[in-house]
This record gives C-alpha cells, sequence and structure tokens, in this order.
C-alpha cells in the first residue's frame, strides 16, 4: 500500500512522472494486457487496446483522485477502453447472445496467437455462451485474481451480487465440462 | 519488483495453459517501448517559439514601435513644411490645357460642378455659336445655289459642316 502511495505520488511530479510511469509499466502491464485480451479475444486487439490504455492512464493520472486504488482504477480504464473498442468494431447495433457467442469464437479461430487444444476451446465456448456480464464477473475473479471488493468497483455492482453469481457461474462450467466429457 | 515480475509470471502462464492464448516473444517489452514512446512524444512540453521569449521579444516590439513613431513624426513634419508655403500662388496652379485631351482624367480631378460650368459655358460659347454660323453658312450656300450650277455645289460643302449638321 505505501509502495502505491509512493508510486502515486511520483506519476503526480512532472519531475518524476516518466520514471515513475517506467515503473507502472512494468507492474501492470502484462495483468492489464490479459484482463484486456479477455474481452477483445486477439492479441492484436489486445495491443491496441493496451496502448490506448496507457496513454490515457498517463495522461489522466494528474487527475485521479485515489478515491479508489491505483489498481481498481486502472483496471476500470482498461476495462472501458476494451467495452469502447468492442462497441466500435461490432457490425450492427443490436446482436443476439447467439450472434455475440459465433463472435466469441470466430475471433479466437482467426487469431493467430490462439492454440488451444480440444479442453482449451471446450473453456472457451462455455464462456461464449454467458452473458456478457458473467463473463467478466469469472474472468476478472478467476483468470484476473481481482478481489470482490475490486470487481465491485470496477463493474458497479454489489459484492454480495458478485459473489453469489460467481459461484453459480462456477457451478455452471463444472457441469458443462463434466457433461461434455 | 521480484514479486511482480513472479505475478506476472504467473498470469500469463494460467492464460496460456488455461485459455491456450499466446503472445510473441518478448511482446511486453516492445510494446513497453512502444507505449514509452507514444506517451513521451506526446508529452513533450511546448517549447516557446524563440522570437516569443521576452529577451527577444521586448527588443523587438520597441523598434516597431520607434519606426512607427518615425514614421509618423517625419509625416507630419512634412506636412507642416507644405503648410508654410504662405504665399499659395508659388503652388502648382491647375492647367487646364494639360488634360484638355482626356475628358475621363479630368473629370476625376475637377469637381463635378466645375465640370458642369465648363460645359454650360462651352456648350453656349462654342456649339451654338458653330450651329449658328453652320446655319447662316448653309444659307448662304442655297441663296449662292441659286445662281450657281448644282456642279458647283459640292465644292461648297466640307467636312466641318456636315459635322456640324449631324451635332
Amino acid at each position: 500500500m505505501t509502495q502505491e502511495v509512493d508510486l502515486i505520488k511520483k506519476l503526480k511530479n512532472p519531475k518524476l512522472k516518466n520514471e515513475a510511469f517506467k515503473d507502472l509499466l512494468d507492474m501492470y502491464q502484462e495483468r492489464l494486457y490479459w484482463h484486456i485480451r479477455k474481452i477483445v479475444i486477439t492479441h492484436d486487439n489486445a495491443n491496441d487496446v493496451l496502448q490506448e490504455t496507457f496513454i490515457r492512464i498517463y495522461k489522466g493520472i494528474t487527475n485521479f483522485q485515489e478515491k479508489s486504488s491505483l489498481h481498481t482504477w486502472m483496471y476500470r480504464i482498461a476495462y472501458n477502453e476494451s467495452l469502447r473498442f468492442v462497441e466500435k468494431n461490432k457490425k450492427n447495433s443490436s446482436v443476439s447472445l447467439e450472434e455475440n457467442n459465433n463472435a466469441y469464437l470466430n475471433n479466437l479461430r482467426e487469431d493467430t496467437y490462439f492454440n488451444g487444444n480440444e479442453l482449451q476451446l471446450k473453456l472457451h465456448t462455455i464462456i461464449s455462451k454467458l452473458s456478457e456480464k458473467q463473463q467478466r464477473v469469472f474472468q476478472m475473479k478467476y483468470f484476473d485474481d481481482l478481489s470482490f471488493r475490486e470487481i465491485s468497483e470496477i463493474l458497479n455492482i454489489s459484492e454480495n451480487t458478485l459473489k453469489s453469481s460467481y459461484y453459480s457461474i462456477v457451478k455452471t462450467i463444472e457441469e458443462k465440462i463434466l457433461v461434455s466429457d | 519488483m521480484k514479486t511482480t515480475n513472479q505475478q506476472n509470471e504467473n498470469i500469463t502462464n494460467r492464460h496460456k495453459d488455461e485459455l491456450g492464448m499466446d503472445i510473441p516473444e518478448n511482446f511486453f517489452s516492445k510494446s513497453k517501448e512502444d507505449i514509452l514512446n507514444k506517451v513521451i512524444t506526446n508529452e513533450t512540453p511546448k517549447q516557446k517559439v524563440f522570437w516569443l521569449k521576452p529577451l527577444i521579444a521586448y527588443p523587438i516590439a520597441a523598434s516597431i514601435v520607434l519606426a512607427i513613431a518615425l514614421t509618423f513624426w517625419t509625416q507630419t513634419n512634412n506636412e507642416n513644411s507644405t503648410n508654410d508655403i504662405t504665399n499659395i500662388e508659388e503652388a502648382p496652379q491647375f492647367n487646364p490645357d494639360l488634360l484638355e485631351g482626356d475628358f475621363l482624367v479630368t473629370s476625376l480631378i475637377i469637381p463635378e460642378g466645375q465640370i458642369e460650368d465648363y460645359l454650360d459655358h462651352y456648350i453656349a460659347n462654342n456649339i451654338i455659336l458653330e450651329a449658328e454660323l453652320s446655319e447662316q453658312q448653309l444659307e448662304n450656300i442655297f441663296i449662292n445655289s441659286l445662281f450657281v450650277e448644282d456642279s458647283l455645289l459640292n465644292n461648297y460643302i466640307n467636312e466641318s459642316l456636315i459635322e456640324n449638321l449631324i451635332i
């Protein structure tokens, strides 16, 4: 926590900003990349969104009011940037859940940096059938290792709702994997 | 920092192993460079244009003011020297003969009222007179023609007479 406070101070100091920003990149670049990649699916798109995210972070850090942790604030920027990207690239504004699932799997197959085996593809297929909010909750908790409190701040959902929702999603996924086996 | 690296490595491995998602080699170090380049290029402090710096701007402003003041002062002096000619007769007089051939140019310089007076005077003195003379001449020719043969009549009619008749 003191490390984060110290980093914020440096980021807000024009003389130390660039050096502190390099440290920030070292600490969060990978984590934010994977958070973005799961939303936009392909590596190339994730790379574009990651760059936009860090540019926004760099520009916005002086106005960061510290109401949430730096960690959460950055995830929220990455999440919003990813959603913005997805919305921009949607061919139609009204897309059904089935079309969304297809888009998820099509993007995955088109990505040259996806080399998943049968089981991994099965997991993706199950995830693609969840609603968008359920996908985010599961991915943030299971893969990004964020706490319920952090997820609730990013998604604006109460912690209790998140908890119950997460456990039911995990149960559904487990059942579907077992059934298909 | 070592713990952060470890954490990052764990996250990357988890995504590779469980989701089959891969990344290009050295991707994160290249991406870091790209981001820093973009951010630092965008953030380069706006340098003041050299001539806007106070050290240069003030002397330039002062010289411009001085130049304007000098021009104004010189012009005012010249105006005074023109006014110094007390005897108005010394000033060059307008010579209507110089512009006689160019009515348009003259009309631009001479006030309209003056031109109208000139035209009235010209019409009264010259055109009417010439017309009267031509009429008289015509009468004479007519009377003479009574005595002279028709074939000789043409010799009396000259160009000026024809012009005057047309007018």
